[in-house]
């Protein structure tokens, strides 16, 4: 590759991305939310608006929020939202107790190694330990001796198992939803990355997934569709998680360095006296890599990311591609990968060392992505009827990356679906066409695309049914936002959440959770449920703190309908407490809920009884509400 | 869906008895909802790729292994101290399965060999994945292949498809209603003292989760609490296995000896789930003792225990295992073995056409071994998915269980 074409391309895609980010800030400053949110239209009044907007566009209402929000206006609040950049100082506090959020993907995987061996590796490599010693080969005495010496090596280095990275990773999760206040942020945080989905059941995903949320999907949110699928398509997570690190040119093919190298070789010394000192560590490289080509060990192109990505991430199922697309863009994104663990990475970092030398041999490194020009199919491809020319390099996906975002099969299958994340499960085609249009005319800005969503009537239509089943985790979160918990530890819920059916980061599949109630309901999900109310209500979820008689102002509860009506408005404000209450009541009127005791009792142990009652019926009341079929709907 | 209001008249009545068999009513209108008695079956993934070369050693082929494998090597040869146990001349059986040769002997178990995936995949992720969705070429499928089977088996119980682990397997993602549990005993509404209050929040939730049936979370409540009163913790605690049957502490154990509550408690269930981890064996792997040796143990001896507790339902019940592929002929470095292709499972039942070795394992040299190292694939694993499910639940067509796939089952049972 010339530096120069390549650095008009570069230019060019600069240039698309600079006007769409300034088209979106424009399009929202002019606007300060002068248009409107039609919950007057359906009959609300303007509280039970801003409980519904706190439902769906926020993990549940905390106490006061309503009135807050009230206050501050509907239109403004949301228009907060979409600005973003709003954590808040509880939680800036609570995440400095997880050191894993701040570090580097390069430090993360260095202390956070890929189980066992990785440690090892580090630990024969600093000259801590002798890998004889540990293989056992010198007797027991120095093996032991070895096995002491790498645990010392481990906490010196601060280095902990993966799993450790894996729990601060959900820690901050249920931390952000339950405190941020960017609440739309971490909502669609949610969303994108189980859209783009990898798994944490995926043994070489696992260590890159922190930095996957932090870097590649939560920045992008609030921007356009096409930034957030390009930096999704250059992360290690989702290279590795869906095989791209493995899809490799065949032998039969020839790379782009390969054209390269023939270029170079056709040059006459005289040309350019240096070229070949600079490239010859390149040279070796390149003989290492003929060599495992020969060996086999580089098997060919793996499709499972080009399916995915037009499948799932874009085009959606019956997107109008075909099998001869798949492979087409499997080879046009073969070469991006990431660095090989290990030792290899040493090798390769080497190698491309020289970095204006490896660009011109068309490789490009950013931080943890690279784009291997020794792995890429050079002949030309067609995608989706569109040619890519023969002999480039990384802008062969690029381009693919260009045509799949503004595919109106994408627009289409993203603006269903949001439909159905923040509306309903079967959006009316309406809302959706909507979308698409908004869609369409910013380039995929998802900050336009969410203002539409708010301004549909269709949304506020279902203020009433409230008809979309919480996921486990907002079901938590909620709960604890609206019981004002203190989470000094979040490990318990987040088992919860687990057992309610949503291990955190460990969906299996790369469709991510299904976005149906009934994926969340089955017999033991909902079981689960029910008993994370009854024990959050008794206290017994652990590392989670709340007081229910502050939430209730000190009032004396005396029945459990006394106290269901104090804990209704709490935990579902603004909703109809009509039939939970008349329930109650009824029963409350048949029998009284405690025998007067016989013994005439002191004063004050009348108070302390009566505390006790009160109590008690507090936790039932919340219990009651916590595991009810309205808690489980937004 | 189940006829609900069945359980809602007999559930009053039910929740009076105490101790064995007392949510009858509930079950008897269970067992009338169906025809016929049900079938189950009980599928076990041994997870981490089991050694099938170690596992049903080809007898014939002693002295080559004895190259390929020197650390692993043993022999059926009592003359020299063997301790394989020999099937049929051809194929012998590591010793630590050794509980299940009478089932064996018996002509109800069968080992099909060289099955497995035709993606050569050698990422234990990948290849689940693939033999759970029943889609070797397609990850992004979104159910597994057991789910689509519970879709066409009429099922009619919020216990019809259950698995006795913490998380949903990928096979049981889909559609259809499955239940993910790591001990039946948490199927309980945790609500503790006073009992008056107790007694009153629980009412209030059943009724209002019985109320407005239409609802997806009524509907679902109600079956919810048809479950409670199906099954009680008391009853699952008191549980005993039947004629001796002593099942390992293990979790697969564990899991086996709740599936077979299950089972007696003619709940409904018809397809159950249970995992086998840790065969993995890159180091050490052992001959009599060791890492495969523990797990062969284990696998055996809970299947045993579990075939022995339910006698009175062999007709009905057929357990398979299965695991995403098998490891390399040659041992490596470390006295272990490397992750490969082709392996061998399990089928029991009074169905199985049992006491047989299905399947191929050709001359181990290079040039009939896959990719010049592994035990290659002759039987696709959806031959022998589809042949069992198809023949125990009498489905035809497997267009819908295994998309993409026309190839032939492999006729394994009667």
């Amino acid at each position: 590759m010339r530096p120069a074409t390549r650095a008009i391309l570069l230019a060019a895609v600069l240039h698309a991305a600079v006007f769409h980010a300034a088209v979106a800030s424009c399009a929202v400053a002019e606007d300060a939310w002068s248009r409107e949110i039609p919950w007057r239209q359906v009959g609300l009044t303007e509280r039970q608006a801003a409980a519904f907007l706190l439902d769906r566009f926020a993990h549940g209402a905390r106490p006061g929020e309503v009135d807050a929000v009230v206050e501050q206006g509907l239109g403004n609040w949301f228009q907060g939202q979409l600005a973003g950049d709003l954590p808040g100082s509880r939680l800036l506090a609570k995440l400095t107790t997880l050191p894993a959020v701040a570090l580097e993907p390069r430090e993360l995987a260095r202390r956070y190694s890929y189980r066992k061996r990785g440690i090892v590796r580090q630990a024969v490599a600093a000259g801590a330990i002798s890998k004889d010693d540990y293989a056992g080969k010198h007797g027991k005495r120095r093996l032991q001796a070895a096995v002491a010496a790498l645990e010392r090596f481990a906490a010196e280095q601060e280095m902990r198992p993966d799993s450790d990275l894996l729990e601060q990773l959900r820690a901050q999760k249920l931390l952000r939803a339950v405190y941020s206040e960017s609440q739309l942020v971490e909502m669609l945080t949610d969303f994108w990355f189980n859209h783009f989905n990898v798994s944490a059941t995926s043994l070489h995903s696992k260590v890159h997934l922190l930095p996957y949320e932090r870097d590649a999907i939560r920045p992008h949110v609030l921007g356009t569709f096409r930034e957030l699928l390009g930096a999704t398509a250059r992360h290690p997570a989702m290279l590795s998680y869906l095989g791209n690190t493995r899809s490799v040119a065949e032998a039969r093919f020839i790379t782009t360095f390969d054209l390269e190298m023939r270029e170079l070789d056709r040059l006459s010394p005289l040309e350019d006296p240096t070229a070949r000192l600079r490239l010859a560590k390149l040279l070796g490289w390149r003989r290492h890599h003929q060599r495992l080509r020969a060996k086999g060990s580089l098997r060919g192109v793996n499709e499972n990311y080009a399916r995915e990505l037009m499948e799932l991430h874009t085009l959606g199922v019956d997107g109008g591609y075909s099998q001869r697309d798949v492979v087409q863009v499997a080879r046009a994104l073969t070469g991006w990968t990431t660095f090989p663990p290990g030792g290899y990475r040493a090798r390769l970092e080497k190698a491309l060392a020289d970095t204006d030398t490896a660009a011109d041999m068309g490789f490009v490194i950013e931080g943890e992505f690279v784009f291997r020009a020794d792995h890429h199919h050079s002949e030309p491809k067609t995608v989706l009827g569109s040619p890519l020319p023969a002999g480039r390099g990384i802008e062969d996906g690029e381009d693919v990356l260009d045509l799949l975002a503004a595919h109106p099969s994408t627009a289409h299958h993203l603006a269903r679906k949001l439909a159905v994340r923040f509306v309903r499960e079967d959006p009316p085609p309406e809302l959706v066409a909507r979308l698409v249009r908004t869609w369409e005319l910013t380039g995929g800005d998802l900050r336009e695309v969410m203002s539409t969503l708010v301004e549909s009537p269709e949304l506020w239509r279902e203020a009433a049914a409230r008809a979309k089943v919480k996921t486990p985790f907002e079901l938590a979160a909620s709960a604890l936002r609206a019981l004002d918990a203190e989470i000094s530890d979040p490990e318990q819920t987040i088992q919860w959440i687990g057992r309610m059916g949503q291990p955190l980061y460990a969906y299996g599949a790369p469709t991510g959770y299904p976005d149906r109630g009934e994926a969340w309901t089955d017999v033991g999900q909902l079981l689960a449920r029910l008993n994370f109310g009854l024990d959050l209500a008794r206290s017994e979820v652990g590392g989670v703190a709340f007081d229910l008689a502050r939430l209730a102002g000190r009032e004396d509860l005396k029945s459990l309908e006394q106290a269901v009506a104090v804990y209704h408005p709490l935990l579902m404000p603004e909703r109809d407490a009509g039939r939970i209450l008349e329930l109650v009541g009824d029963a409350g009127a048949e029998s009284p809920i405690e025998p007067p005791s016989v013994e005439p009792p002191s004063a004050g142990a009348t108070e302390l009884e009566a505390q006790r009652r009160s109590a008690q019926h507090a936790s039932f009341a919340v219990a009651l509400l916590l595991a009810s079929p309205d808690f489980q709907r937004r | 869906m189940w006829n609900r209001r069945i359980f809602l008249r007999a559930g009053g009545l039910a929740l009076f008895s105490v101790g064995v068999g007392p949510r009858f009513l509930d079950r008897l209108a269970l067992a009338a909802d169906s025809t016929g008695r049900p079938k189950t079956l009980v599928s076990i993934f041994q997870r981490g790729a089991m050694d099938a070369l170690m596992a049903v050693p080809p007898l014939d082929q002693e002295a080559e292994l004895g190259k390929l494998r020197p650390r692993l090597a043993m022999s059926a040869a009592r003359s020299t101290g063997g301790h394989v146990i020999d099937l049929n001349q051809r194929f012998g059986l590591h010793p630590a399965f050794a509980p299940l040769l009478p089932l064996w002997t018996d002509g109800r178990l069968a080992v099909v060999h060289g099955v497995g995936s035709p993606n050569p995949t050698r990422s234990h992720f990948d290849a689940q994945d693939y033999m759970e969705t029943g889609t070797p070429f397609r990850k992004g499928t979104p159910s597994g292949w057991l789910n689509r089977v519970a879709s066409r088996v009429a099922a009619t119980s919020p216990f019809s498809a259950v698995s006795i682990t913490p998380e949903l397997p990928r096979s049981l993602y889909g559609d259809s209603p499955a239940l993910a549990v790591a001990d039946l005993a948490d199927l309980e509404l945790r609500l503790r003292e006073p009992r008056k209050l107790v007694t009153r929040t629980r009412e209030h939730l059943e009724v209002l989760y019985e109320e407005g049936t239409e609802g997806l979370l009524e509907n679902r409540g109600g079956a919810m609490f048809d479950a409670l009163r199906l099954i009680s913790r008391q009853e699952i605690d008191a549980y005993r296995s039947e004629r001796g049957a002593a099942y390992p502490s293990s979790k697969l154990g564990q899991s086996l000896l709740q599936i077979a509550y299950l089972i007696k408690a003619g709940v409904g269930l018809r397809i159950a789930c249970a995992e086998s981890e840790g065969w993995d064996t890159h180091v050490s792997q052992g001959t009599l003792h060791g890492p495969f040796a523990r797990q062969a143990s284990d696998l055996a001896r809970s299947i045993a225990a579990f075939w022995n507790d339910i006698e009175a339902f062999h007709d009905d019940v057929v357990v398979l295992t299965m695991t995403e592929f098998g490891r390399t002929v040659k041992e490596n470095g470390s006295g272990g073995t490397d992750h490969g292709h082709g392996s061998c499972l399990f089928a029991l039942g009074n169905q199985v056409d049992g006491g047989q070795v299905y399947g191929k394992v050709p001359v181990l040299e290079r040039e009939n071994l896959f990719e010049g190292r592994d035990l290659p694939v002759s039987t696709d694993f959806r031959a022998v998915f589809s042949e069992v499910t198809g023949r125990l639940f009498d489905l035809a067509r497997d267009e819908t269980i295994f998309p993409g796939w026309d190839g032939s089952r492999l006729p394994l049972l009667w």
